[in-house]
């Protein structure tokens, strides 16, 4: 057996209020979601941590929150909004980085993770979030190599990836055709549809999402005199989204979404010639066939160009051996917080970079040209170069240039060309 | 043609110390544009276990530190050493792989002397004026090589006279040339002797009678009145221009760094 097949492969829906995780079973396959075995409730633990008065010692999850009943200690919530924040929190009087509010965390539910496992060592982690917002990401790769887990063990997926990760990673026939995702929770129903497409031969899965949040709020489901009122209208939603759409398989998440729940008409509607599955654990178990896919190269042979996922490759004209060749540099379909990258070239003789922007769903290339005569003029092949590209979204790309000199023989002007690609 | 090339292996962070040239490199790349530029000074002791461990360990380059390894231990030729490294590395064509095995075809063809010379003059060229000075006297003073005659001797002299005239030991350059000029018979090896001693005495030579003398002090006075339009000259003219305009701080910055500069190429040229 690949060793590689013990690795422990952690998925972790991180959201504002709760958080679960879930880890990979080698024996049936598929993801299983921890128990936290809480008083509120079993598979989830409340994004909360706390610092116990006077000391420093740190409680997180429900531990957390009942240590800050009992008054022994100081609850931080909202964990989620200060790494956003990014500024320092008091607590208890001290002065704390919301790295280390994250950390705690992190730590809290790896070491669940673990127990539950019976091992030590992990193999990949993955962590899906409803927001997916460039600084928590930051501030939680920092946290994550606070408590040992480095970069190449650590992925970061939004709701949208999870969902695809999950529904592809099911049998194909669940997924031959659309399937829809209906999540509704405390900020009202949004609904999902994956459908994959074939351009020039790539499967390319997609994600449409249509909110509701407005017509259809969570307070609804939370008054009983308006549940026929809201059957009625999930109902004739679904109706309205499935016009002259052939669906494989509809799924259901989000609080609203309870065992009790008591919604027939909806529930007959989405059940004819449609498979129907009910839970809160989708994306936490699609972030963890994500850190299955990390750690042991698994994952599922189509591309994803859903939100968060770069749709453009970017390519560059190189010369490899005398012959003229296109260097893929960023593929399509990588998550744009991943997709950073850096390469090092010789110039011989180049005055400009010739940058391709290729979309996966045309052939047509989009040329950019970023000239080198800021660069100072030195003999051919007497020049390195760092090319780097950094992503802040999945349509903005910063691309840096910089002169390295060439050793001893020539020293680097320090200078460096920016550039912004939209792609 | 693009114009650039994939840097495949990594850039180290320590670097390795090439006594030689006393350079440091810190890649492949490096490594082969050094060897390609300096093939005269290069020998198979290069490639030693220094070398070899840098290439597996800072590098990350095992297979090539393999190949070199092996080559090594079967007593392989420069040629075969030098080729393996280029080849290894995406970074001169194999045109430019064959140019340079033609010329360690060819050092290999040459006798001690020779070999010696062309080492010499590359130290030359690239201003290491004591390296050379060292490699021409051990050939003008060490065993004489009957195969070579008076006019391969005589531009060794002259050479060694360029290298100290360069480091501007003028009184030892006009002795090169004037041993030159008796072996080779060459005008410029005279005219050379002839200049070095105008420029250690700082005066002409009194021999007014001597044509080709005459035709040298002129030349070398013609020089001296087109200096102005030198770069290095016009440097040192706006330095001194700070100065007319009371602009202190700036004249000494100025001169600071041309005089750094100058004592930086002096240490250069006596490594």
């Amino acid at each position: 057996m690949d060793t590689k097949e013990k690795l422990l492969c952690v998925g972790i829906d991180l959201c504002g209020d709760y958080s679960q995780i879930s880890i990979y079973s080698y024996r049936s396959k598929e993801p299983v979601s921890v128990d936290f075995a809480g008083t509120e409730s079993r598979y989830r633990v409340p994004t909360v941590v706390s610092k116990m008065l006077g000391k420093d010692e740190w409680f997180a999850g429900d531990e957390a929150v009942g240590s800050a009943k009992l008054g022994e200690a100081a609850a931080v919530k909202d964990i989620l909004k200060k790494a956003a924040d990014k500024n320092p929190v008091r607590v208890d009087d001290v002065s704390v980085m919301p790295i280390k509010l994250l950390a705690v965390f992190f730590d809290y539910l790896l070491n669940t993770a673990k127990h539950t496992a019976q091992t030590e060592e992990i193999g990949a982690v993955c962590v899906t979030l409803e927001d997916f917002n460039i600084s928590v990401l930051n501030v939680a790769v920092k946290a994550m190599e606070h408590i040992g887990i480095e970069r190449d063990r650590l992925a970061f997926a939004s709701h949208d990836e999870s969902f695809v990760y999950y529904a592809l990673s099911q049998k194909q026939e669940l997924w031959n055709n659309d399937v829809f995702l209906f999540d509704y929770g405390r900020g009202g129903l949004t609904a999902k549809r994956l459908y994959i497409a074939n351009e020039r031969g790539i499967r390319i899965a997609m994600v449409h999402t249509d909110g509701f949040t407005e017509e259809i709020p969570y307070e609804l489901c939370e008054n009983s005199l308006s549940a026929e009122y809201l059957d009625n209208r999930l109902k004739d939603t679904a109706a309205k989204l499935f016009e002259k759409k052939n669906i494989s398989t509809v799924y259901l998440t989000g609080e609203a979404f309870k065992d009790d729940m008591n919604l027939p008409g909806f529930i007959k509607y989405l059940c004819e010639r449609r498979r129907v599955f009910a839970g809160n654990n989708l994306y936490c178990k699609g972030a963890c066939y994500q850190a299955l896919e990390l750690a042991c190269g698994r994952g599922p042979e189509v591309m994803l160009a859903c939100p968060q996922r770069v749709t453009t490759g970017i390519e560059m004209k190189i010369s490899d051996r005398g012959r003229d060749k296109i260097l893929r540099m960023v593929k399509p379909g990588i998550n744009w917080f991943e997709a950073g990258c850096e390469f090092d070239f010789i110039v011989d003789g180049a005055k400009e970079l010739e940058i391709f922007l290729s979309p996966v769903d045309t052939r047509e290339k989009q040329l950019v040209k970023v000239p080198l005569t800021d660069f100072p003029e030195r003999p051919g092949k007497a020049s390195r170069i760092t090319v780097s590209f950094s992503f802040t979204s999945d349509s903005r790309c910063h691309m840096m240039v910089k002169d390295r000199g060439f050793g001893e023989f020539y020293a680097s002007s320090g200078r460096v060309i920016n550039e912004e690609l939209l792609l | 043609m693009a114009g650039l090339i994939l840097c495949r292996s990594r850039r180290s962070e320590r670097p390795y110390y090439i006594s030689n040239m006393a350079i440091n490199i810190y890649s492949v790349e490096e490594l082969c544009y050094y060897i390609y530029n300096n093939i005269y000074l290069i020998g198979t002791d290069l490639f030693d276990g220094g070398l070899i461990d840098y290439i597996e360990s800072e590098l990350n380059e095992p297979e090539l530190a393999g190949q070199l390894e092996f080559l090594v231990s079967q007593n392989a030729g420069l040629s075969e050493l030098v080729i393996t490294v280029l080849r290894y590395v995406d970074y001169y064509s194999e045109n430019e792989i064959d140019t340079i095995r033609d010329v360690i075809d060819r050092l290999d063809t040459q006798n001690v002397s020779e070999r010696l010379k062309a080492r010499a003059d590359n130290f030359l060229a690239n201003k290491r004026y004591n390296s050379a000075i060292h490699n021409y006297e051990a050939i003008v003073y060490g065993k004489r090589d009957s195969l070579l005659d008076d006019v391969f001797y005589g531009n060794v002299w002259h050479n060694m006279g360029a290298a100290y005239a360069g480091m501007f030991v003028f009184y030892e350059a006009a002795r090169c040339f004037s041993e030159a000029y008796r072996l080779n018979g060459n005008d410029e090896s005279y005219k050379a002797a002839l200049a070095a001693s105008y420029m250690d005495k700082g005066a002409e030579p009194e021999d007014e009678e001597d044509e080709l003398m005459y035709v040298t002090c002129r030349e070398i006075e013609t020089l001296m009145d087109h200096a102005p339009e030198e770069p290095e000259y016009a440097r040192l003219k706006r330095a001194f221009i700070f100065k007319v305009n009371g602009q202190t701080a700036e004249y000494y910055g100025a001169l600071d760094e041309i005089i750094e500069e100058w004592k930086n190429n002096y240490r250069n040229y006596i490594k």
